[in-house]
């Protein structure tokens, strides 16, 4: 059993970045476990009972930092060692760089840019208010990306925004499209003739994620923040956003994506909508989906892609449940005989909260009475990421629930998201797949049958790559649907065949 | 030169600040805190540098933007009224930033284990708590091998608090003492957490902490860090870093949330700790464990 040590002598990384170093170790080709630890005595005797002790780090004392390997090679041992060399060193490269070129202040980071026309506050948000001001007051848009920040506040931040014709975007803004520029979690997508109007993050994403895949493209996508349209803030962001893309030469459709509106705002933002002299595509959960002259509302995402998509390419748009039912009655028969005994329950295990939101209005009323015991996650939500990062940085925290659910008899259909995207884990599929095939094994061998259903928000482009995502997930085993929509479908069908009939036209 | 202000402080960091003799050095140095000894002080002579929001060790200033800190390790250290000057190429400026009062109280409401327990165990699957966790649940314990090294010990230092006696408590954590990862190791973490809990148990959790903290800090020295060592020694003279603090005078929901977002296990770590001697002070002498 090769294992190889190094020690830094009085070497200091905070914590997190030892526990990073140590999970980036061990997802290299061949290691089987590798440890990040102060050499202090009862570590030296932690290391020894892992069988990491080695006769160099023996002599390492408890302000050195040992970092050790254990892997099927020797070589493979030594690269590990290598790379966690230029894992501390980028990290090193990283801080001086900073010291170069960061500024500490707007006015200093000014002085290096003064072209800058945006700035992007990622502070607590206690203090983003106070940060946001001084940029407002600088004629400068902001994407505010801070969560937390006062209700109160972000009013004050939005009529101030109105008063000077600027952006503010957010607060929680998770992704932005601004001249081709994403900010944030944003996929890597073509720019287009299609703006956007979004709440937040993962509904942008999805959208500018279907547009790419149609071979369309954004021209800006504005955030606005989950509260824009509520009753205190009364949507100032979506109205100033909306106008910015109505004067939009390049844009030539308008998509909004939105939370629920409060019903005060309601006639105000359908009088806006009108009043646009474009046309557009507006998904917001609780809004009937209708034609209403130029304005089209739609019930989801995929829907909202796919009917400006149509729109701006002047032809009639048809709304299905399904972009293949051919394939998916196929797959149904696949996975109809010999199945075995397979829970009612649906589990969906989100990444991303507007696409958790939009699987739960789909599935109530098709599964609500036969699965009651249906549960949807957010595992982004902010009482799921205490004390570790976001899912969409750190897949391992849902690979578990994953791996947990298998146990459960009552579980018939487990429901994914992907996010892929820059900002994003560099191989969220990887962890997931192996929890798909412990989970689907652990299912079989208690003689039940477990579904699998996922769907990946990415673009081939993006740096994780969708076609290799989707490969990944589907060697585990998992049914792979285009978009959340469909795959929220499918995961119905897995506990109500019945709905086969209304889903894809056709008997049970 | 650069200039930063400082917006908060705790009474700990200003008290060394005033005794010190003016000179030190930056001990060490990373992305988001900066450690510095002042000259002769010993274990008290430790102050941190952070960035905004909670203040994340008790000796900790924090500033209002985070100090960028490349290049900095081992510079030098003046301290000259209300200005810290680091290898004159930083000014942190104190003037105008507010005192936060971390000292623990000597008796704080008891909170509820197995809630905290439930909540924690949600959110976290690494360091010790999980082993704690487990014990004080009644649970089986991990067999990773941090959780084989750190039950019989976390079990021991139990009874010997439920038996408030110090010569076992003083056994019982030496083992703990250095053991596991992180800058400061996640046993080192949990003593933190357990003196705190012992600090704030009443009368006889203080003279638990009084009667094995000299011993206590004399055996780090030899089996954990320096700044590990500076951790402890502000524990046990009951100085907190600022979640844990909040944590201890309020145990709300939000508050558990922030104690347990500190570092990459510490708060949970402090938290493993701290219900641990708060468990067995408040569970009288009957046997077995509190929290079935």
């Amino acid at each position: 059993m090769p294992v190889r040590a190094l020690v830094w002598p009085s070497f200091y990384q905070d914590s997190i970045a030892l526990m990073r170093v140590a999970e980036a170790l061990r997802a290299l080709p061949g290691v089987r476990e590798a440890a990040a630890l102060l050499g202090t005595p009862a570590n030296h005797e932690l290391l020894a009972s892992a069988g990491l002790s080695t006769a160099d780090a023996k002599g390492a004392g408890p302000s050195d930092l040992i970092l050790a390997v254990d892997a099927e090679s020797d070589a493979m041992a030594a690269a590990a060692l290598e790379a966690a060399k230029g894992l501390f060193a980028a990290r090193r490269e990283a801080l001086e760089a900073a010291v170069r070129v960061l500024p500490r202040t707007l006015d200093s980071a000014l002085s290096h840019l003064p072209d800058a026309n945006l700035v992007a506050i990622s502070v607590p948000g206690a203090y983003a208010k106070f940060e946001a001001l001084r940029a407002l007051r600088r004629g400068l848009h902001v994407f505010l990306f801070s969560d937390n920040v006062p209700l109160a506040d972000e009013v004050e931040l939005k009529q101030l925004a109105v008063r000077r014709r600027l952006l503010c975007m957010g607060p929680d803004c998770g992704t932005a499209y601004l001249n081709g520029v994403g900010l944030g979690f944003a996929n890597v997508v073509p720019r287009g003739r299609i703006g956007c109007v979004a709440a937040s993050g993962t509904g942008l994403q999805a959208v500018a994620s279907h547009l790419a895949a149609a071979g369309e493209g954004i021209s800006h996508g504005i955030g606005v923040g989950g509260r824009d349209l509520s009753a205190a803030v009364g949507g100032a962001m979506t109205f100033l956003a909306l106008e910015a893309l109505a004067a939009d030469k390049a844009t030539e459709v308008i998509v909004l994506i939105s939370k629920p509106p409060a019903g005060a705002v309601v006639p105000r933002l359908e009088a806006a909508l009108g009043a646009v002299g474009k046309p557009v595509v507006a998904c917001s959960p609780g809004i009937r989906p209708r034609a209403d002259g130029r304005v089209r509302w739609v019930a989801t995402l995929e829907d909202a892609a796919e009917a400006a998509v149509a729109t701006v390419r002047g032809v009639r748009w048809v709304r299905r449940d399904f972009s293949d039912p051919q394939a998916i009655r196929a797959r149904l028969a696949r996975l109809r005989p010999g199945a075995g005994r397979r829970g009612t329950g649906v589990l969906g295990l989100y990444t991303g909260g507007t696409l958790a939101h939009e699987a739960r209005l789909l599935l109530e009323p098709l599964v609500g009475p036969v699965a009651p015991d249906l549960t949807i996650l957010d595992l982004g939500a902010d009482e799921f990421t205490v004390g570790r990062p976001h899912p969409m940085l750190d897949p391992e925290a849902r690979a578990q629930r994953v791996r947990e659910a298998g146990g459960s008899a009552t579980v018939g259909a487990i429901l994914l998201d992907l996010v892929l995207g820059r900002a994003a884990h560099s191989d969220p599929a990887r962890p997931l797949a192996s929890a798909i095939r412990d989970a689907r094994a652990a299912a079989v061998a208690d003689g039940r049958s477990l579904v699998v259903v996922a769907s990946v928000v990415g673009t081939a482009s993006d740096p994780q790559g969708l076609p290799g995502q989707v490969a990944a997930l589907e060697a585990a085993g998992a049914e792979v649907l285009p978009s959340n929509a469909q795959a929220a479908r499918f995961a119905a069908l897995m506990v109500r065949p019945d709905l086969a009939a209304s889903l894809l036209g056709e008997a049970p | 030169m650069e200039t930063l202000r400082a917006v908060r402080l705790t009474t700990e960091a200003a008290r060394r600040l005033r005794a010190s003799r003016g000179t030190g050095r930056v001990h060490s140095a990373y992305a988001r805190t900066l450690n510095v000894e002042l000259d002769d002080l010993g274990n008290a002579g430790w102050v941190s540098l952070h960035g905004p929001g909670p203040i994340p060790s008790p000796f900790g200033i924090a500033c209002e933007s985070r100090p960028l800190t490349a290049g900095l390790e081992g510079a030098s250290v003046g301290v000259e009224g209300d200005t810290v000057v680091l290898d004159g190429r930083l000014r942190i400026v104190l003037d105008g930033a507010k005192v936060r009062d971390t000292a623990l109280p000597t008796l704080a409401c008891l909170p509820s284990v197995s809630g905290c327990l439930r909540r924690a165990f949600a959110a976290v699957t690494a360091g010790l708590l999980p082993t704690a966790g487990a014990l004080l649940a009644g649970d089986v314990p991990p067999s990773d091998p941090l959780a084989r090294t750190a039950a019989p010990a976390l079990a021991r230092l139990y009874a010997a608090t439920w038996a408030r006696n110090e010569a076992d408590c003083l056994a019982a954590a030496r083992p703990l003492l250095g053991l596991g990862p992180g800058l400061t190791p996640a046993g080192d973490d949990c003593l933190v957490g357990w003196l705190a809990g012992a600090w704030t148990a009443g009368a006889a959790g203080r003279r638990l902490v009084e009667a094995m903290g000299p011993d206590l800090l004399a055996a780090a020295t030899h089996l954990t860090s320096r700044l590990s060592t500076a951790f402890l020694a502000a524990a046990v003279n009951g100085e907190a870093a600022e979640p844990l603090h909040g944590f201890v005078l309020a145990p709300t929901e939000a508050r558990l949330a922030g104690l347990l977002a500190l570092g990459a296990t510490s708060g949970a770590d402090l938290l493993a700790g701290y219900l641990l001697a708060r468990a067995a002070l408040a569970s009288g002498r009957e046997e077995g464990w509190p929290c079935r």
